[in-house]
């Protein structure tokens, strides 16, 4: 079972060429066909629960290019294996929910698919050059359906959407080769020999800075969010519920993996100044929430004040914040999810998702409006729903580190909330009006689709554990940055030790 | 020199059978002709390191341009012969004399195929490539005799022994930055650029990729040898104009080609542009560099020859040359899409492709030299090059469609098949192109 991971990785490639090969079928049987492959892909993904799958240790270890030091390292441990089902469970739900909504295209599946090899390679990749590939893999189709299924074509966001995540990875790659260049005589990629560097404070600094601005874009974090908004309303439908909630991950993803490793020095020095700025960006964007006009742009800042939120949490250094932001990279995802799929219902009905044109939603039809309501309230962190458990545990760990901070954080829940009632009473309650006269008619795959996300938002709020003990796992690891048993027991820290890090400097 | 002669009896056999009218022999003889050639430049390599890497290139890339569709006369293919053999005759060059010829015999075959289109333009690009041109050769060749007047030396050999004892005088150094503008000229390096985009887009197109990639590739492998060899020791003077002239080639073919509206002058800037990314290796003597250059030069024309090649296989009722041509591509002809993309974006450097390896190894060059100015700059240039090469890609998936990507014959698509594959090779074992 060792080859577990490489049918995971080779699955969606062979989807993308099948589902690119049988373009003359009829529309319903490809796209019947794409749902049957990614619940496949899906399903294997829940092996290692299930079976004993060795996941220790280098997988899989093929030198492509020796003389640039790039090798096909891949191996899983704990954070991979949480990111990979998360990330390919979101996929099967995509995948559904593009039966009804698209123009049944099967260059549209193929894309889909080749962001989830990215994703996947992304997630359980071991070397920091093959990190860039698959990170920019993931690029790609992205700008093609943004080029050949856009709503409607504007070049100038193409181009933003570009420019911003290619000067983001650009800063990467940067970082990359400059980390590269540090390594001792025969220089390498690999994590293995960058967990066991350990690198003077100004370099840590300069390091820190490169990744942080090159993972705050893709998140992103509000001085580089300008792309976000216009690339998640032109991104076709079933496609921009995917970049929202799984690809806004990658950046959170390396931070986590790279961060605690890589500069434990200057996350230190540059604790305050990261956290403060953080929450600042939490408020600015739940404060430009309030001021949106369509669903999607509600979404947009909203989910941008979330992640702030998420990135601070971490960055205090503490367990609880560590646990809180690991367990609410997976409820964000799931409530992303739910809400985006209600926006894009919407607008596949009434071809509106202004909030002002929307009333009187729940006469048409109730399920729809009572899972709606679910999804608000877990995104508005409610007891009992998944976004609470998460919200809880990383404002706990902000107002350790920064009690002020922690009344910024205060406020952006309430804003938050504010907004995401507001939203709901106009659009869902209140009398039908012209724009809304026609039924709300959900087929039996969409109120499936529905349901089942109203089971997670719930499910995860009222069982945490079933996370939380993952990410005991996570925490529990030897090193985040490489998985392999060489070379970590003497000189690496543990997380904990890491994490732990503030008080040893106070006491010096 | 088995194969300056193979290739010189090829082409006046091919001159003598559209004498006759021969036609479509002619064009399987040329093309069978080149593929033994360059078999056999790979089988017996020679010597000469830059003549080893390069010349099975040039002829590898004049086999592929043999399936242009737009290749139709076979005096045409003769003066593409022609000048092909001049490429080989610049390439392997142990004396000045022999380069001039080399130069002489590259570039007055194509002042003929610059022209011979029966348009404005096609004429416009005859007279400005002829009279430029001649300016160009005109101080390369007092740059030359600057050189001997200095040390009394044509050989390379002896150049370079000359430069290794002697200090350099101020006549020579003017010599050598003379010849280096006058090869600046035929690599269309800014500030020498100004022909380049004009006369390609005069040209038919499959002219045009022989000027964007087998010219280009013999002018870049001739300064190498020339600069790296016979005037390396003076690496420290020249380098500086070196780099310079690869930084403003960069900006200058980035910024310009953001506002083209026409294929070709878009290719010209991006070759432009992609120049200074070549050159840059030249300043650094390191053993790297020869290698990292060569594997650029090659995953550039392939991508090149691929744009052209799309662009050839449309047929538009109008002769213009805009982004339009494009439109409708993706619906209409799946495979020539397909060749398109990974040409575009291998040449926009977004990995796993290989044109993300040639500037990624350019990138480690450069960085190990230290120089991290030269790192933001070539990745700014990456930026920048994304937003033009973008729009080839944006335009064919427009729905609208004012063309018709129908080859008429199947050798279309056996040269995207071939271009496809190597690209597939580069891309799985780039190491073994990277000598």
């Amino acid at each position: 079972m060792n080859d577990w991971y490489l049918v995971l990785l080779a699955l969606p490639f062979l989807s993308a060429c099948i589902i690119a090969a049988f373009r003359f079928f009829s529309p319903t049987r490809v796209s019947a066909l794409a749902i049957g492959l990614s619940g496949l892909i899906a399903m294997l993904t829940f092996l290692p629960y299930v079976a004993s799958v060795s996941t220790a240790g280098l997988l899989f270890d093929w030198h492509w290019v020796t003389a640039l030091g790039l090798s096909l390292t891949f191996s899983v441990d704990a954070l991979s294996l949480l990111m990979l089902t998360l990330s390919n469970t979101v996929f099967f739900l995509v995948f559904l929910m593009s039966y009804k909504t698209l123009k049944k295209s099967t260059l549209f599946y193929s894309a889909l698919f080749v962001i989830q090899i990215g994703l996947t390679g992304l997630f359980g990749c071991q070397n920091a050059l093959l990190f860039y590939i698959f990170w920019e893999i993931t690029l790609v189709p992205v700008i093609f359906l943004l080029m050949g299924w856009g709503q409607d074509h504007h070049h100038k966001t193409i181009l933003k959407y570009v420019l911003y995540s290619l000067a983001g990875s650009f800063l990467m790659l940067g970082a990359f080769i400059f980390l590269y260049t540090l390594t001792p005589a025969p220089h390498s990629f690999d994590f293995g020999v960058w967990t066991s560097l350990s690198l003077p404070p100004y370099i840590q600094n300069i390091l820190f800075w490169m990744l942080f601005i090159a993972f705050a874009i893709k998140t992103p974090l509000i001085p580089f969010h300008r792309w976000q908004l216009p690339t998640y309303s032109l991104l076709p439908y079933p496609a921009n519920i995917l970049v929202a909630s799984v690809l806004s991950k990658m950046g959170l993803y390396a931070i986590l993996r790279f961060f605690l490793a890589l500069t434990p020095t200057a996350l230190v020095w540059n604790q305050e100044l990261v956290v403060a700025s953080c929450v600042i960006s939490a408020l600015i964007a739940s404060f430009i929430a309030l001021k949106q006009k369509t669903l999607t742009g509600v979404l947009a800042y909203l989910s941008v004040a979330h992640l702030s939120l998420v990135v601070a949490s971490l960055f205090t250094l503490e367990s609880t914040g560590f646990h809180g932001a690991v367990f609410q990279i997976v409820a964000h995802t799931i409530t992303t999810v739910g809400f985006f799929y209600c926006i894009s219902l919407i607008k596949h009905l009434y071809g509106t998702d202004t909030l002002a044109e929307l009333s009187g939603l729940k006469k048409q039809s109730t399920l729809f409006s009572a899972s709606f309501f679910v999804i608000v309230l877990s995104l508005a962190a409610v007891p009992f729903t998944s976004g609470f458990v998460g919200e809880f545990l990383m404002v706990l760990s902000i107002f350790v580190v920064q009690p002020l901070s922690g009344i910024g954080i205060g406020i952006t829940l309430v804003v938050g909330a504010w907004v995401l009632l507001n939203t709901f009473h106009g659009t869902m309650l209140g009398t039908p009006n012209a724009t809304t006269n026609t039924p709300f008619s959900t087929n039996r795959l969409e109120k499936t689709v529905l349901i089942l996300l109203v089971i997670f938002s719930i499910g995860l709020g009222l069982f945490p554990n079933l996370i939380l003990q993952k990410v005991e796992l996570i925490f529990n690891q030897t090193s985040l940055l490489s998985s392999s048993p060489v070379d970590t027991d003497s000189i690496n820290p543990k997380i904990e030790d890491v994490l732990n890090l503030p008080d040893i400097e106070d006491k010096n | 020199m088995a194969i300056f002669i193979s290739l010189a009896i090829l082409s006046i056999l091919v001159l003598l059978l559209e004498a006759f009218h021969f036609k479509k022999t002619g064009l399987i003889l040329a093309r069978t002709g080149l593929a033994v050639t360059l078999f056999a430049s790979i089988w017996s390599p020679s010597p000469d390191l830059y003549v080893a890497l390069f010349s099975p290139l040039i002829l590898g890339l004049l086999f592929l341009i043999l399936f242009f569709p737009t290749i139709n006369r076979l005096d045409h293919v003769a003066l593409l012969l022609f000048s092909g053999l001049g490429a080989l005759v610049m390439l392997s060059h142990t004396d000045f004399i022999t380069l001039f010829l080399g130069i002489e015999l590259l570039s007055i075959p194509l002042y003929v195929l610059a022209g011979s289109g029966h348009t404005r333009r096609s004429e416009e690009a005859g007279i400005k490539y002829f009279l430029l041109g001649s300016v160009a050769s005109a101080i390369l060749l007092f740059g030359m005799a600057l050189v001997f007047a200095s040390t009394g030396q044509l050989n390379l050999l002896d150049l370079a022994l000359h430069t290794r004892i002697h200090f350099p005088s101020p006549l020579l150094m003017t010599g050598v930055l003379f010849v280096l503008a006058g090869m600046a000229f035929k690599l269309s390096a800014a500030p020498f650029h100004m022909w380049a985009p004009d006369v390609y887009e005069g040209s038919s197109t499959s002219y045009t990729a022989y000027m964007a990639t087998v010219v280009k590739c013999a002018a870049i492998a001739t300064v190498f040898k020339l600069f790296q060899f016979a005037f390396g020791p003076l690496l420290s003077s020249w380098g500086i104009w070196v780099v310079l002239i690869a930084c403003l080639s960069l900006v200058v073919g980035n910024l310009m080609a953001m506002h083209q509206h026409s294929v070709k002058r878009l290719i010209a800037f991006s070759g432009i542009a992609n120049v200074g990314f070549m050159l840059l290796p030249l300043a650094f003597y390191t053993g790297f560099s020869l290698s990292v250059t060569f594997f650029y030069v090659l995953t550039y024309s392939l991508a090149t020859l691929g744009i052209l090649l799309v662009n050839d296989c449309i047929k538009t009722s109008t002769e213009d040359d805009h982004l339009h041509r494009f439109h409708g591509l993706a619906r209409n002809n799946i495979f020539l899409f397909i060749v398109l993309c990974v040409s575009v974006l291998s040449l926009a450097g977004i990995p796993p492709l290989p044109g993300f390896f040639a500037k990624y190894s350019l990138l480690m060059l450069l960085f190990q030299q230290g120089h991290f100015g030269l790192v933001a700059l070539a990745l700014l240039a990456t930026l920048g090059g994304l937003t033009y090469y973008l729009r080839i890609l944006f335009a064919s998936l427009q729905i609208r469609s004012h063309s018709d990507p129908k080859p008429t014959t199947v050798t279309p698509y056996f040269l995207g098949l071939l271009l496809l594959l190597f690209a597939l090779c580069l891309m799985i074992f780039p190491e073994s192109f990277l000598p």
